[in-house]
């Protein structure tokens, strides 16, 4: 059995009388992709923001390699190898993207791809000296992808990175993602796209106003009553 | 060669380069034009508070071009520096020119001082050094500090008046002011300070300490205002508090920076001779007409250049060379 990289202890976030979580508990392992879905305002995202640093939870514990995580800064989570992406990108606009890449891996600890092959990996070598602001939606995501791998994390949270792509587009991301569990990497992967998650993921958690409904293999999430009632609706409802 | 972390191809590399080269003639260009600036024009006194803008609007360009943080209480580092200089030289009895480095020392410890300001954000951040600035003026004018400051009384700094040395002083302060610009301009701590300005959370998902790193950038600016202001009130010699904690300085820094261009080293700089000249030239030649005219000329900006002449000046070469482009393909 591969090594647990990062496990979820109850975590619930409040903001104010709203329940954006409640208790979420979840772990993956290293070189295993976990899939993340649920209606939208599931708090799919919020579980991202809670376990990279924006938003401290109201309750539960984060472990990252057996060790606790306390309160600590985005920047120190980042570095001890949590990251994620964005589901609206969000570079450095007014930077290259070779310098939205080379900022992140300046802080990198220990080694990892060059920018160079981190750019060639995720499709932007061509555009390395052309400021981030001017790329298409889909390239500023592979961007967001690109500076989250210069820092070589252990986990990487990828929000939404298949949206409005065509399916020749899905499956080359697809690969791409795959690509990144070899070495031991875990990634939880948040997505809509049920074909594009089936391609990628070994098992899903579904969320639904904050909480988990459903955990297990998706195949079998698409076969559960609850899942197909928070997806579907209710007929005659 | 690649290095294992940040790897670079060579047309990189030369951008690099020139980049760099075109920064430090925006060093040189300006220190050579003042240190032969009085065989062209005869009023010291402008030419020092020309230099000292010049400074102060780079400090604007580091905490705004680069960070994204409007200081509008800039004024409070500059009093403050006005102050600490003159206590030292006067209390103290240190050497003038050493007294300087005690003002951009006083700037430092008010920027310290107001570092939780960084909790909040946007024009509230902007306000809330304005409020703060003016906190600073208030307690140093003071009548109960009397025997410190001299309260409402100002400053008088007679006895080390030396023009020689201040405009020496100015014009040294200057370039240093515009080298530590080039530095942070072409470091990872500069790109760290514009991915910051971008957005604060993304810059720290890249592993960028958010914190140290725009505290340092504020604290960088406070010593310039402090220097500035320092500077500033000994080539003035007698001065009172609302002379130096006046918020038409930090007005006036804001502007210059951003007429120029901020995120640039030439920006600012231009932003200054041009506007400062004008200001000296109208203020002086038709004083009646200097508030219509310096108008006029900042809702110009706003209207066809937002993003400065530097801003202009890359939007107009990159529209060439697209039209050349064009024309060749």
């Amino acid at each position: 059995m591969a090594d647990e990289i990062l496990r979820l202890e109850g975590i619930s976030k409040h903001f104010g009388g709203l329940s954006a979580l409640q208790e979420v508990s979840f772990s993956v392992e290293g070189g295993e992709a976990l899939g993340l879905v649920g209606p939208n305002g599931s708090g799919k995202t919020t579980l991202i923001n809670v376990v990279c640093g924006l938003y401290t939870p109201n309750a539960g514990n984060i472990y990252l390699e057996g060790a606790k995580l306390g309160k600590t800064t985005p920047h120190k989570l980042a570095k001890s190898g949590i990251n994620r992406t964005f589901q609206v990108p969000q570079p450095f606009a007014s930077l290259t993207v070779r310098e939205n890449v080379e900022i992140a891996a300046a802080h990198r600890r220990g080694d990892g791809m060059s920018v160079v092959e981190i750019l060639d990996f995720v499709n932007l070598g061509k555009w390395a000296g052309q400021e981030a602001g001017s790329l298409n939606a889909a390239q500023q995501k592979r961007l967001d992808l690109g500076r989250a791998l210069a820092l070589n994390p252990k986990v990487l949270f990828v929000d939404e990175l298949g949206a409005g792509l065509n399916p020749a587009e899905l499956a080359e991301v697809a690969a791409m993602l795959r690509s990144l569990l070899n070495g031991g990497r875990a990634l939880v992967v948040v997505e809509h796209l049920m074909g594009f998650l089936d391609k990628l993921v070994d098992r899903v958690i579904v969320l639904n106003a904050g909480r988990e409904i459903f955990h297990g293999g998706l195949r079998s999430a698409l076969d559960d009553g609850e899942v197909k009632r928070v997806f579907l609706g209710t007929v005659g409802a | 060669m690649l290095d294992s972390k940040g790897g670079g191809k060579p047309l990189a590399g030369l951008l690099r380069r020139k980049t760099l080269l075109l920064d430090l003639l925006a060093v040189a260009i300006p220190v050579i034009g003042f240190s032969f600036g009085l065989n062209f024009y005869s009023n010291e006194l402008l030419l020092v508070y020309m230099m000292v803008y010049v400074a102060l609007a780079h400090g604007i360009n580091i905490s705004y071009g680069f960070t994204g943080y409007l200081p509008f209480g800039y004024f409070g580092f500059f009093g403050a520096g006005a102050y600490g200089a003159t206590l030292a030289i006067l209390d103290l009895h240190v050497p003038a020119l050493l007294g300087m480095l005690f003002g951009g020392v006083a700037g430092v410890l008010v920027g310290l001082l107001l570092l939780p300001l960084f909790r909040l954000r946007g024009a509230y951040f902007a306000i809330a050094t304005l409020a703060a600035g003016e906190a600073v003026a208030d307690i140093v004018a003071n009548p109960s500090l009397q025997s410190i400051t001299n309260g409402p009384y100002g400053e008088n700094l007679a006895s080390v008046y030396s023009s020689g040395q201040i405009y020496v002083a100015a014009l040294v302060f200057m370039a240093l002011a515009l080298l530590a610009v080039v530095l942070v301009k072409n470091s990872r701590f500069g790109l760290s300070l514009r991915a910051i300005k971008e957005s604060e959370y993304s810059a720290a998902m890249a592993g960028v300490n958010v914190v140290q790193l725009r505290s340092l950038a504020w604290v960088i600016a406070a010593a310039i205002a402090g220097v500035g202001g320092a500077i500033f009130g000994w080539a003035t010699t007698v001065f009172y508090p609302s002379a130096v904690f006046d918020s038409a300085i930090s007005v006036f820094a804001i502007v210059f920076a951003l007429f120029g261009g901020t995120g640039s080293v030439w920006g600012p700089t231009l932003g200054t001779v041009l506007l400062y000249g004008l200001y000296s030239a109208v203020g002086l030649s038709s004083p009646q007409y200097f508030q219509l005219i310096y108008g006029l000329a900042i809702v110009g900006l706003i209207l066809f250049a937002p993003r400065g002449l530097v801003g202009f000046g890359r939007a107009a070469v990159r529209r060439l060379s697209l039209r050349r482009a064009g024309a060749n393909g």
